[in-house]
């Protein structure tokens, strides 16, 4: 069958998940200094457990909602048109992670919300090998974790917090998440899951490429529904095309961004040969889409847009931050230059 | 969602590509002239005796009546053989023919759709205007009515292989004091009546795609006029999603095959700085990797469209958003070839051309059927909900 509109039960899962979202996380709570870092997430982190989102594709014997890589795709897309934290990114990673370790029990804590998990990025070279990590690194969100997801193309590993050194709070480009600085040194990892065993890295390309999939609809939206009702020159800016063309190619990129993201979607949940090559397309056309829509916002916007009190700026700085857990650019280009394969 | 065939699916397409193999014309397609109309004619014709006329039209009129992801699969195996497009046929299979089909009298029927899929005749699109092109509906070529016949006066311009075609689907204004979109009749033109003169127009790529097409009292039997008299416009317009997508995702498969080429060409090339295969550099490299990731995106997004006729929603402007960014990405991918071939490209005969003709004639997909510009008109409007900005 040939389908790639969301079924029924999938519409159900994305009006339920944007109901919640626009209800409790809304991106005007980043406004408030206190609710960044996700603070806003961890106060309704019981809640968040709850609507299943960090085990959405796990199977119902760890605790799962026993739902696939599909449904995920289309939650996190609208976690990332909220700006949610990616500390929710992190929990769903570390569960699959500990579950294909075979670490049935710390995967139920972490969907059950009992355990807390934050985001590492490469800052440099890295080592990982089965008896320890050495490198310098980046937390995201990841001031109240107590474990850490770090993946590379060929394994993904889960770090004790407390056994990282010179842990340090920097001033990050996106204010809304926390970052900090901190060093592994020969650290032994909680577990650890070769690529082959299962693709926990190209699952956290997968569902970063949605969530800035999310960013470019979002920004999209916000430019859009400006352009409608400031007026200049006596109409609504949206009524000269130099601001219209600027509209339509958002709306471009936003759907290139969606329809490859699920089409990866799709090919990952399936098994297919050309997941890897589906996903790396998808996080690349996502992570342009998303940078330059938030780019075409801001400008849309106007003086405004460039203030800290509007919230455009948020989106173009949450997408840096995605792309850059995505890997960037570079990391896409091997799996494109191989290519699909006879799929 | 799901994306997969079934086993009748996955038979047809083997199938299809088993036929593809062994029919596919292998010579290269003439770029211009009677030897290009040769070559679409004769395709046409082995498509026929192979059955694989009309795959969309239905069969009580002699098509195939594929379904829609049959189409999309013969569409995509096409691109995968390297088998001709419709090339100047597209016309008479997707818009005429199907416009005959849903509007045409049993006679006009029977004349023409037999000619159509044997690969008889050759049909062009009287549309534009010296006066209307973005704006079609204001197209002035005039059509009296006298006695059993429409008398035609008037200019066409930019009518692809007008000058090789038998029939014209013929836009022309019956009602000058209607509203722009009425007063418009859909009328067949046979381009041997007396009173039409074409003249070529020569491309910026050097052939001559399109004519001028001149009208001094051409006397068209009234039977030839499709729907009614006035109606034209709604007759033009509601054949236009007539392939429903399908054709869309057949021009992503090619897309994709056209940046397999890039690929292949910078492995074969040397680079910028004179000495590594042009693959090793990496702003090449970066720049390939990018159009693998657009292909894969634009056949996400065709297959999406199709999608939705699939689910029996009405054609939106999903395709007009398929459409600009296969134009777009298409400029970028055409441009990139100069770049490998560094001063060759500003050959245009040989090796150098099979890349430096189609960059240049491959601009006409940001202009032709509604400009880049047009389409983000109707994107910010239908789409978006933005004010009307034209």
């Amino acid at each position: 069958m040939i389908d790639l509109l969301p079924s029924a039960e999938q519409r159900q899962i994305l009006d339920a998940t944007v109901a919640f979202l626009a209800e409790r996380l809304p991106v005007e709570r980043l406004r408030d200094a206190d609710a960044a870092a996700g603070a806003a997430e961890a106060q309704q982190w019981t809640r968040l457990a709850e609507l299943g989102w960090f085990g959405l594709a796990m199977p119902e014997e760890v605790g799962g909602a026993g739902f696939t890589v599909a449904e995920e795709v289309l939650v996190h897309r609208e976690l990332g048109r909220f700006l949610v934290s990616p500390a929710v990114l992190a929990a769903a990673l570390a569960a699959q992670l500990a579950h294909a370790a075979g670490d049935a029990a710390l995967a139920q804590a972490i969907i059950r919300g009992e355990r807390r998990a934050g985001l590492a990025l490469a800052r440099g070279e890295l080592e990982l090998v089965p008896g320890a990590v050495d490198g310098d690194l980046y937390l995201a969100d990841a001031q109240t974790a107590e474990l850490l997801v770090l993946w590379t193309d060929a394994e993904a590993v889960l770090l004790p917090r407390d056994g990282l050194r010179g842990i340090s709070a920097v001033v990050p480009m996106d204010r809304t998440v926390a970052l900090e600085r901190a060093t592994a040194c020969r650290l032994a990892p909680v577990c650890l899951v070769p690529a082959a065993r299962a693709p926990i890295g190209r699952r956290a390309t997968l569902l970063l490429a949605a969530a800035l999939a999310g960013i470019a609809e979002a920004a999209r939206d916000r430019a859009v529904a400006y352009a409608k009702i400031r007026e200049q020159f006596g109409k609504p800016i949206g009524a000269f095309q130099a601001i219209a063309h600027h509209c339509a190619d958002m709306a471009l990129r936003a759907r290139a961004a969606s329809a490859q993201t699920v089409f990866a979607a799709v090919a990952e949940r399936d098994g297919r040969g050309d997941a890897a090559f589906q996903v790396a397309a998808a996080a690349t056309v996502a992570a342009e889409a998303a940078v330059w829509n938030a780019t075409l916002s801001i400008r849309v916007h106007g003086g405004i847009g460039f203030s800290a009190e509007n919230d455009a700026h948020h989106f173009l700085k949450r997408a840096h931050l995605l792309e850059m857990l995505a890997g960037g650019a570079r990391r896409h280009r091997a799996p494109l230059l191989a290519g699909p394969g006879e799929a | 969602m799901e994306f997969g065939l079934s086993p009748a699916e996955e038979r047809f397409r083997d199938e299809v590509r088993t036929w593809l193999h062994e029919n596919a014309p292998r010579e290269p397609r003439p770029h211009d002239g009677p030897a290009m109309r040769d070559f679409d004619l004769a395709w046409q014709r082995r498509k026929y005796e192979g059955g694989w006329a009309g795959i969309a039209w239905p069969r009580e009129y002699g098509g195939r009546g594929l379904t829609l992801v049959e189409q999309m699969i013969w569409y995509e195996e096409c691109a995968r053989a390297g088998a001709p497009s419709e090339g100047a046929l597209g016309i008479a299979l997707n818009h005429a023919g199907p416009t005959v089909i849903a509007f045409g009298t049993p006679e006009q029927k029977a004349f023409h759709l037999p000619r159509i899929l044997r690969g008889e005749v050759l049909w062009c699109q009287g549309f534009s205007e010296p006066g209307a092109g973005s704006d079609l509906a204001s197209l002035r070529t005039r059509a009296v009515v006298e006695g059993d016949h429409l008398v035609v006066t008037g200019q066409k311009v930019w009518t692809s292989h007008a000058h090789l075609a038998d029939y014209q689907e013929l836009l022309v204004r019956t009602g000058p004091t209607s509203p722009k979109h009425k007063g418009i009749t859909w009328v067949i033109c046979d381009m041997r009546t007396p009173g039409i003169t074409v003249r070529p127009i020569r491309t910026m790529a050097d052939n001559h795609h399109y004519c001028e097409v001149f009208y001094d009292s051409v006397r068209i039997p009234l039977a030839n006029v499709v729907g009614r008299i006035d109606d034209g416009w709604r007759v033009a317009m509601s054949t236009l999603a007539f392939e429903r997508g399908t054709l869309a995702v057949g021009r992503a498969a090619e897309f994709a095959r056209l940046v397999d080429a890039l690929l292949d060409l910078a492995r074969e090339r040397t680079g910028p700085d004179g000495r590594r295969p042009a693959i090793r550099d990496e702003e090449i490299a970066g720049r390939i990797a990018t159009l693998r990731a657009e292909a894969a995106a634009l056949r996400a997004m065709t297959c999406e469209t199709v999608s939705r006729a699939i689910r029996g929603e009405p054609p939106g402007p999903e395709s007009a958003m398929d459409y600009l960014f296969y134009a777009e990405i298409l400029q970028r991918a055409r441009r990139l070839a100069l770049d490998l071939l560094g001063p060759e490209a500003l050959e245009t005969e040989g090796a150098a051309g099979a890349w430096t003709v189609p960059y240049l004639a491959d601009r006409m997909y940001i202009i032709a059927g509604g400009s880049a510009e047009i389409r983000r008109n109707i994107i910010a409007e239908r789409v978006l909900g933005l004010p009307r900005s034209y």
